[in-house]
């Protein structure tokens, strides 16, 4: 980037300088080119929208790509997207969707009925081989299909070109919601029957922005994409930088070389917080920390007082009230702000006396006979300082903690493992970002056995109770019961049967320019910010 | 012109042309005419202090009482605290004393240092001994080895070798050692600092196989073992002095590199590499964080360049000093 607007301002100085030279008489200028630049901290490891399952590569595949429905980011209601409307039947069981006429996909081709279908199945089909196949399990047929049973889906019906009715097994309350994710979206086949596979570095879509171009290690560039159904994006670019280092990534911004950034300054940075005061926004974020156990493996497997004792000793207050300020320190699951948290938990409040005894039962008293335990963090500052924070919590009960740190994409492969065999990181620093706003979207992910593995149980935490209770609340309508329900399955996934060290619930901290227009604080974190939705107004200067 | 015999050497230093001419080379001297020793004092100045923070790290621990590992500035300060009386150079930002770190880095990197070089001369004088007393194709077999190490840029290839063992805590001999992490990197620093070394050796040993003591002591007799550890090694000692001292500072160099990208010396040992780049995110507000390591790594760094340096003009022909 830097380089290319270099050279054109060496071609244009002859032009330019003449003009300099007659003074004030300069021509109105065209208008600029708007173009939104921020910042991800590596590559995304995909961006293919069945692959996703994190938020940096859907922070591309959102714009890309559209789903039959979206989520409202600011209100999180469920909106129409490339479905123009949709019913669903008394019995909560048959969903029918209305396509809209105007969406058009990247090539120019209309979207079409049919593309929903080859889309979903193209999720579902073993060969996809998505972490997120979940998703649209709901369906009838869906299972068969993805075992190779059935050539087509029972429950997913074409009867028209705009016409897509999909046909649930049982009523499934937050099925609408999760149609809203980037897994979801809607794709054009001839660009993803591509057997050379190309689409894994130019995916297509029918979003607001068109994919230009992926240096590796650089910048990804989208460009406005004309023909988005909701009308061309006052955005003309949008460059998604990878910076991984905080203090270069603020440097640039300083310098202007970025209009927003996720990381703020250090809160003991007075000056510069002084400086960036009005660019700096806060805003809560449905989201929690924590640090998970692999279940399957030694010393974690089957001894919960271990898992407790290691809650306990860990500083949570100290974590975030002094080290880190900001986040809030969890008592368990569930986010404020979603139905079903709960405030009354108790927690795990920090307590060694109590995290001694608790390792004395589990069987290693005084950390006596436990070898040294691989902790995974991915690569930032602030994970460095979690890690050796926890890691010093730790041994002052007798654990012995070996920090890892890996970039995204190994980390990923090291915590996940595959469905056979787990992965190598005995304990990882994770957070989940609700995808959509419903306890269902953090407890079944993350715990419920049938997502064992690398759908998103990454610790491979298995609790017949729990397990029911999320199954359960699924089948109720009444929402009071049904966080009720949530309620008593993070009673017992925290007090009894701890599969994470609770760390945090989080917050967004976001630095926008003051030029930038139309931001919209999400609690669905600053990477579903909607960029159509953005306008860059610099003002007369 | 140069193959005079040891007995002569004084007589005709002048057209006696030095082994290792970079460092002997009378530029530096004429800088400092009158003060030849001065880099000789502070090198083994500063090395020396740098020593005995090492060798006195857990002394300092114990009368101080500040563990390097300890989280000592107050709970209700988000850290770094700034330096003050408690802490002469501050907390880092976990509340670590900083100079308590510091001076146990100074162990890491000097055991770094000193134990990736011990190995680098060790392989470096066996092989180049070998190919030049040997000569012939096992010569040409074993430069062809060292040409092959030089080929690859030697940082990058520790790099890739360390990053290829992920966990050094369970690797088989690396598992035995204090501290894991810390061994792997002077193991494959002294693995790749070889190739400089034997070169080197071989030279020296060429030179030295074809004097008259070496004939002679051929001619009476006596063994290649003995030729090769009596004879030739001490003529070679000379350089490999020299060499292995700037090495030092060089393989904590490295060290600090490696640490500082996250590969070497893991969390939460206090290695100065990896003090900088903890420092890095408080540069701006709070720059003792990262200042006080990399100005240690400065100056230990330089002083053993200037020690290698002034060894290398005590020991130089022109200065009559000898050690054989």
């Amino acid at each position: 980037m830097q380089k290319r607007s270099v050279l054109v301002l060496a071609f244009l100085a002859p032009a330019i300088l003449p003009g300099l030279a007659c003074g004030r008489s300069r021509p109105p200028a065209a208008p600029a080119e708007q173009v939104f630049r921020f910042r991800l901290h590596e590559d995304p490891p995909t961006v293919d929208p069945a692959l996703a399952s994190d938020q940096f590569s859907e922070a591309v595949i959102l714009n890309v790509n559209r789903g039959l429905v979206e989520l409202d980011p600011q209100t999180l209601e469920v909106r129409p997207a490339v479905a123009a409307s949709w019913t669903i039947s008394p019995d909560g069981r048959t969903y029918t969707f209305q396509l809209r006429d105007g969406a058009v996909f990247h090539n120019g081709r209309k979207v079409a009925a049919d593309d929903v279908g080859y889309s979903f199945m193209r999720l579902l089909k073993q060969e996809t081989n998505s972490p997120r196949r979940f998703l649209l399990e709901p369906i009838e047929g869906a299972r068969e299909f993805t075992d190779g049973k059935s050539a087509s889906i029972d429950g997913l019906l074409t009867p028209d070109e705009r016409t897509v009715v999909l046909r649930l097994t049982k009523p499934f309350a937050p099925f609408l919601s999760q149609l809203t994710m980037a897994n979801a979206a809607i794709l054009p086949r001839e660009v993803y029957d591509d057997p050379q596979k190309a689409y894994l570095r130019a995916p297509s879509g029918c979003g607001p922005f068109r994919f230009s171009r992926w240096e590796q290690a650089n910048f990804i560039e989208l460009v406005a994409f004309d023909g988005y159904y909701g009308g061309r994006p006052a955005l003309d670019r949008v460059v998604i930088r990878m910076i991984e280092n905080a203090t270069s990534a603020l440097q640039e911004y300083l310098a202007g070389g970025l209009d927003s950034l996720d990381e703020t300054p250090e809160e003991t940075d007075a000056a510069m917080q002084a400086r960036l005061g009005g660019e700096i926004h806060r805003y809560p974020f449905i989201g929690t920390g924590y640090i998970g156990f692999n279940m399957a493996l030694a010393p974690f497997k089957g001894n919960a007082a271990l898992r407790q004792a290691l809650n306990y000793a860990v500083d949570k207050e100290y974590l975030w009230g002094v080290l880190l300020p900001g986040n809030q320190p969890a008592n368990g699951i569930i986010p404020p702000g979603i139905p079903g948290h709960d405030p009354a938990l108790p927690g795990y409040p920090h307590d060694e006396a109590k995290a001694r005894s608790l390792m004395a039962r589990a069987g290693y008293p005084a950390g006596k006979g436990l070898q040294p335990i691989a902790l995974w963090v991915n690569t930032g500052e602030d994970n460095r300082k979690i890690a050796e924070q926890v890691q010093s919590d730790l041994k002052k009960i007798g654990v012995t903690i070996i920090v890892r740190e890996v970039d995204w994409a190994a980390y990923i492969s090291g915590v996940s493992g595959t469905q056979d065999k787990p992965g190598q990181a005995q304990m990882f620093r994770f957070g989940w970002y609700l995808d959509y706003p419903d306890a269902d979207a953090i407890l079944r992910p993350l715990l419920h056995s049938s997502n064992w593995g690398p759908a998103g149980n990454f610790g491979r935490y298995r609790n017949a109770e729990v397990d029911a209770l999320i199954d359960a609340a699924l089948d109720t309508a009444d929402a009071e019961r049904r966080a009720d329900l949530y309620r008593r399955a993070e009673r017992i996934a925290v007090m009894e049967d701890p599969p994470w060290i609770f760390l945090s619930y989080y917050q967004s901290k976001t630095l926008y320019k003051p030029y930038v227009k139309g931001v919209v604080l999400s609690p669905l974190g600053e990477f579903r910010l909607p960029l159509e939705r953005l306008k860059i107004e610099r003002g007369a200067t | 012109m140069c193959l005079q015999s040891s007995l002569h050497r004084a007589a005709t230093s002048l057209c006696y042309s030095p082994p290792v001419t970079p460092v002997t080379s009378p530029a530096p001297r004429s800088v400092f005419p009158s003060r030849p020793r001065l880099s000789l004092t502070l090198g083994a100045f500063l090395v020396g202090v740098f020593f005995l923070c090492a060798l006195f790290a857990p002394l300092f621990t114990d009368w101080f009482g500040y563990d390097p590992y300890e989280q000592v500035a107050p709970r209700t300060i988000t850290p770094p605290t700034p330096p003050g009386r408690d802490n002469l150079l501050g907390t880092d930002g976990l509340g670590r004393d900083v100079l308590s770190r510091l001076i146990h880095g100074a162990r890491i990197s000097l055991e770094v240092g000193i134990v990736a070089e011990v190995i680098a001369l060790i392989l470096g004088t066996a092989l180049g001994a070998f190919a030049g007393y040997a000569g012939g194709r096992t010569d040409a077999f074993l430069m062809r080895c060292t040409d092959l190490v030089f080929a690859f840029p030697g940082p990058l290839l520790a790099l890739a070798i360390i990053a290829a063992v992920p966990e050094p805590e369970s690797a088989p001999i690396l598992r035995h050692l204090p501290h894991p992490s810390v061994g792997i990197v002077f193991l494959v620093l002294g693995c790749l600092g070889w190739a400089p070394i034997a070169r080197l050796v071989r030279a020296e040993f060429l030179r030295l196989r074809e004097l008259e003591f070496a004939q002679a002591a051929q001619a009476l007799g006596a063994s290649g073992a003995r030729l090769v550890l009596r004879h030739l090694l001490p003529g070679a000692l000379r350089p490999l002095i020299v060499v292995g001292t700037l090495g030092v500072g060089g393989n904590i160099l490295m060290e600090a590199w490696l640490s500082f990208l996250g590969v070497g010396a893991r969390p939460p040992l206090p290695s100065w590499g990896t003090m900088v780049t903890e420092g890095q995110s408080y540069f701006l507000a709070r720059p003792w964080v990262c200042i006080a390591p990399g100005l240690a790594i400065v100056l230990v760094v330089l002083g053993f360049n200037l020690l290698g340096d002034g060894i290398s003009d005590r020991l130089g022909p022109r200065r009559g000093g000898a050690i054989i």
